[in-house]
């Protein structure tokens, strides 16, 4: 490595973060995990998709056989073959989330548990640059393995002719990818928000899990009364009607502006167009704010962490 | 004089009841029980309001005659949110907790204290999961007591023995389950030197077992695959779908090998069935349920055992020893 | 009370380090009366207490890792709250029980301190350093295979690439063998006398503090009990035939 002037501290911060991941193996697991569900999710779609289809021959000779003259246009055709991708978005909604908050958790308590945050803490780079640092590098880390992602699924349809994509479909799967990675940020956010905050390590991994649970389960059951398993199907979220009820339509009016899990669903739903409804763009920032907020939480808690408070407890 | 086994497992339940983390935990899975009991009864109460006005609409039309069936009222029916959070979220902080159980230890000076005592490995190792059971037991049975009050203020009615008998009898399978996340991701964290990676992996594992494969039957469902339903898009009668659907048996199998090769699955299903959630066994005595799903609480038992015994397994001293900083 | 070391004090020239009036209280409780040091530039001080008396409390504060609840502290005349990213600058710092990142090189983990102290010509910071440590050849192996010994070598080495004008040690002998702790003598001893580095270390491990530091301050219960330089310590205590007696006296009667 050839350094022969003053690196940034940012770029620094940023490059170490990574190599840190890559050493511990923590980005080939996450890759790896990643990629395997990705291939997945393509294969239940694909399976099931040529399944229907075939399904759909099966019925016509059926009716064909029966008499019918007027046999329905195939319906599969109404829907794009990006809805294949649809599982996706519940596995990232959910391990994603879970993967992110993993990472940025470890991220500060690894600083800490090797005794280092003291000495970093006394260089002249700052605290606001360190957290930036931090948060850079794991983002570019959750960048790399959503591109990658993005690589496995469109092989996947370029190798499989029944999975053709038209140039528009592809901008839409790379919007769905854009939209996840965002969706990610937060999470990883707020492990690293609740490592700073929490010493106690076991407190610091829990914290942001339990936020987890309420951003992916209870929210979404407040306000549209479905029960916790379905909300794991995209394709009933999609076409679920709003509950009924006073209580359900004020929740709905309360918790909106938190429930960015919705949020991520929705813009997914839309780029892989399953769901018919119009962008929001409410949701896109409202999703982005999350992230630019938990992230700049954690910039106020390092300011507030005490490194002989540590010492102390 | 006290088994090493009997004071290891009172002071990791001494420990842990303790903690911070515990106190969390419970709170949480309150608020969880609460959110999901709430959302049932007032989903209870719009299907009541909905079948006043359907009523009142029929009066009006002086069709006193009509007869339609009212809302019937099952207080355990009620438990439906709670039991999936059990099975999703239950598993995840089960997984939590397991990791956290060796994260803490491995690698540090008391572990290695804890080695040179003269306490077999076996002793140790048993201790925590006796203490943990306990705990989680603790943990059920302060969860059952709750959702048998909050039951009882929102109804009005009070849940009758069998009732009751039920629900302990779904908790009880409710520990086997959570146990067998408990030391499966317990297992893990041994097993890997780096300790995110073996997170990072109980957490994929959690995904393909708890949420992937329970869910095929749903996802895979070429019903499920337009808007409506396929079927009903195509308007083929009962008799044509069934006589489609027997060509593709192979898929169906496919599907069906796949779900039930979930713990999830088959804690579900035992669960459901015990407290009637599942239409057909609604009412139905508890050895009619169990004459008939003896094979998904064989399959809960033989996992927990497995889970338990790679516990077991995978605690060497070498690998507790292990530093993981 | 004002302890000023003028003995060595140069004319002109701003004290290394400089406490006047600094109190800390944590969680309501103060941890840290009043404290007032002078330390001009050169000395080796050696900070002494038992355990729980406030040590590592005032190396944060004059490291900057925490604002004390009142009073000022000068490193090399630079405020530690207002310009603290000039005292930083400035500073190198071996926290105690450091044990740095398994995974990386010895090399990887020096590079990124020295980049966040803002050294240029890291390469060949890092091997200067190892070289005046007597310390080369092991730059390319990951510090899971390191001894204690050798991390706190690695320890120091971070610490001093930027080449500070004052240096902070915490307890460094800490966990050190004989030998651990004679090469570490020397290095001190070598910093000082070839680099000029004031340096500053907390440590309870009395015999050192005979063989390394030109001067002492005691503290107890937060407070600062004495000060002064080795060489009027040992005049003031004729009688006690060593350190360790003088340290039990002054803590048992706090002589000042």
């Amino acid at each position: 490595m050839n350094s022969s002037r003053v690196a940034s501290p940012l770029r620094t911060i940023v490059a170490h973060e990574l190599r840190t991941l890559r050493r511990e193996g923590t980005f080939s697991t996450l890759l790896g995990i990643f990629s395997a569900v990705t291939l997945f999710a393509v294969f239940i779609g694909w399976s099931t998709r040529s399944t229907t289809l075939a399904i759909y021959a099966a019925t016509v000779a059926t009716l064909k056989a029966a008499g019918v003259s007027h046999i329905a246009p195939n319906p599969l055709l109404g829907v794009s073959t990006l809805a294949i991708f649809n599982n996706l978005i519940i596995y990232t909604l959910l391990v994603g989330a879970l993967l992110a908050i993993v990472i940025g958790h470890r991220s500060f308590v690894r600083d800490r548990k090797s005794g280092v945050v003291p000495l970093l803490l006394s260089r002249p780079a700052g605290r606001p640059l360190y957290i930036a640092g931090k948060l850079c590098g794991i983002n570019v880390a959750l960048l790399l393995v959503i591109l990658g992602m993005f690589v496995v699924s469109a092989l996947s349809t370029l190798f499989i002719p029944a999975l053709h994509l038209s140039g528009g479909e592809f901008l839409s799967l790379a919007a769905f990818y854009a939209v996840s990675f965002v969706y990610l940020t937060f999470f990883a956010a707020i492990g690293l928000l609740f490592g700073v905050y929490m010493s106690n390590e076991s407190l610091a991994l829990l914290a942001p899990v339990l936020v987890w649970i309420a951003v992916v389960f209870i929210l979404p059951e407040l306000s549209t009364g479905q029960n916790p398993v379905s909300l794991l199907n995209p394709v009933t979220l999609a076409h679920a009607p709003a509950a009924s009820g006073a209580f359900f339509s004020s929740a709905r009016a309360i918790l909106s502006p938190f429930s960015f899990g919705q949020d991520y669903t929705a813009l997914a739903l839309h780029f892989l167009r399953i769901s018919p409804g119009p962008f929001d763009i409410g949701a896109i920032l409202a999703l982005a704010a999350a992230g630019v907020v938990a992230g700049a939480a954690c910039v106020f808690a390092l300011q507030k962490y005490s490194t002989t408070a540590d010492q102390i407890a | 004089m006290t088994s090493p086994t009997l004071t290891i497992a009172k002071k990791e339940y001494r420990d842990s009841a303790r903690s911070a983390l515990f106190i969390t935990l419970a709170g949480f899975m309150v608020l969880l029980t609460t959110v999901s009991i709430l959302v049932a009864s007032f989903n209870f109460q719009a299907e009541v309001a909905q079948y006043n006005a359907a009523l009142s609409q029929l009066t009006a039309a002086q069709r006193a005659g009509a007869v339609i069936p009212p809302p019937s009222y099952y207080p355990l029916l009620m438990l439906r949110g709670t039991i999936e959070y059990l099975e999703i979220i239950g598993a995840v902080l089960a997984i939590v907790l397991g990791y956290l159980a060796v994260a803490k230890e491995k690698g540090t000076n008391t572990s290695r204290l804890l080695l040179t005592r003269p306490v077999s490995r076996t002793a140790l190792v048993g201790g925590k999961i006796l203490g943990t059971s306990l705990l989680i037991l603790t943990l059920l049975a302060l969860l059952e007591g709750f959702i048998a009050l909050s039951i009882t203020a929102i109804g009005h009615v009070a849940f009758s023995t069998v009732e009751m008998l039920k629900l302990t009898l779904s908790f009880a399978y409710t520990y086997f389950y959570l146990l067998f996340f408990f030391c499966f991701s317990a297992a893990l964290t041994l097993f890997f030197k780096d300790l995110p990676r073996a997170l990072l992996l109980s957490f994929a594992l959690w995904l393909v077992f708890v949420l992937i494969i329970p869910q095929i039957g749903d996802t895979m469902d070429p019903d499920n695959q337009v808007p409506g339903g396929f079927f009903a898009s195509m308007h083929t009668t009962q008799d044509q779908q069934s006589v489609i659907i027997a060509q593709f048996q192979n898929y169906e199998n496919f599907r069906n090998a796949l779900e039930v090769s979930s713990i999830e699955k088959h804690y579900e299903r035992l669960v459901f069935a015990t407290l009637g959630i599942k239409g057909m066994y609604n009412d139905k005595s508890l050895s009619y349920i169990m004459g008939d799903k003896w094979p998904d609480l064989a399959l809960l038992m033989a996992l927990y055992v497995v889970g338990v015994g790679a516990a077991f397994l995978f605690a060497s001293n070498k690998r507790i020893m292990a530093s993981s900083p | 009370m004002v302890l000023a070391m003028e003995s060595k004090q140069r004319h002109g020239e701003s004290p290394a380090i400089e406490v006047r009036g600094v109190t800390h209280a944590y969680n309501g409780h103060t941890v840290l009366h009043d404290l007032n040091l002078s330390i001009p530039a050169g000395e080796i001080f050696g900070f002494l207490g038992h355990n729980g008396a406030g040590k590592t409390t005032t190396m944060s504060i004059l490291t900057t890792l925490l604002r004390q609840t009142a009073g000022e502290v000068k490193i090399a005349g630079f405020n530690t709250l207002s310009q603290s990213i000039d005292v930083r600058k400035r500073i190198g710092y071996l926290p105690e029980n450091v044990t740095f990142y398994n995974d990386l090189t010895a090399y990887e983990n020096l590079a990124y301190f020295a980049r966040l102290s803002g050294v240029e010509e890291v390469d060949a910071k890092i091997d200067e350093t190892l070289a005046f440590l007597d310390f080369r050849g092991v730059e390319h192996k990951r510090l899971k295979t390191f001894s204690k010994g050798m991390r706190q070598r690695i320890g120091i080495a971070q610490a001093i690439l930027h080449n500070p004008a004052v240096l902070f040690l915490d307890e460094p002998t800490s966990g050190l063998d004989p030998m651990g702790i004679k090469n570490l003598r020397d290095i001190i001893l070598r910093l000082n006398r070839e680099r000029g580095m004031t340096i500053f270390m907390n440590t309870h491990l009395l015999s050192e503090v005979g063989k390394t530091c030109t001067s002492i301050g005691v503290l107890s219960m937060g407070k600062l009990i004495y000060s002064d330089t080795m060489e009027r310590t040992q005049k003031k205590f004729p009688d006690e035939a060593s350190l360790e007696e003088i340290y039990v006296r002054m803590e048992t009667t706090e002589v000042s």
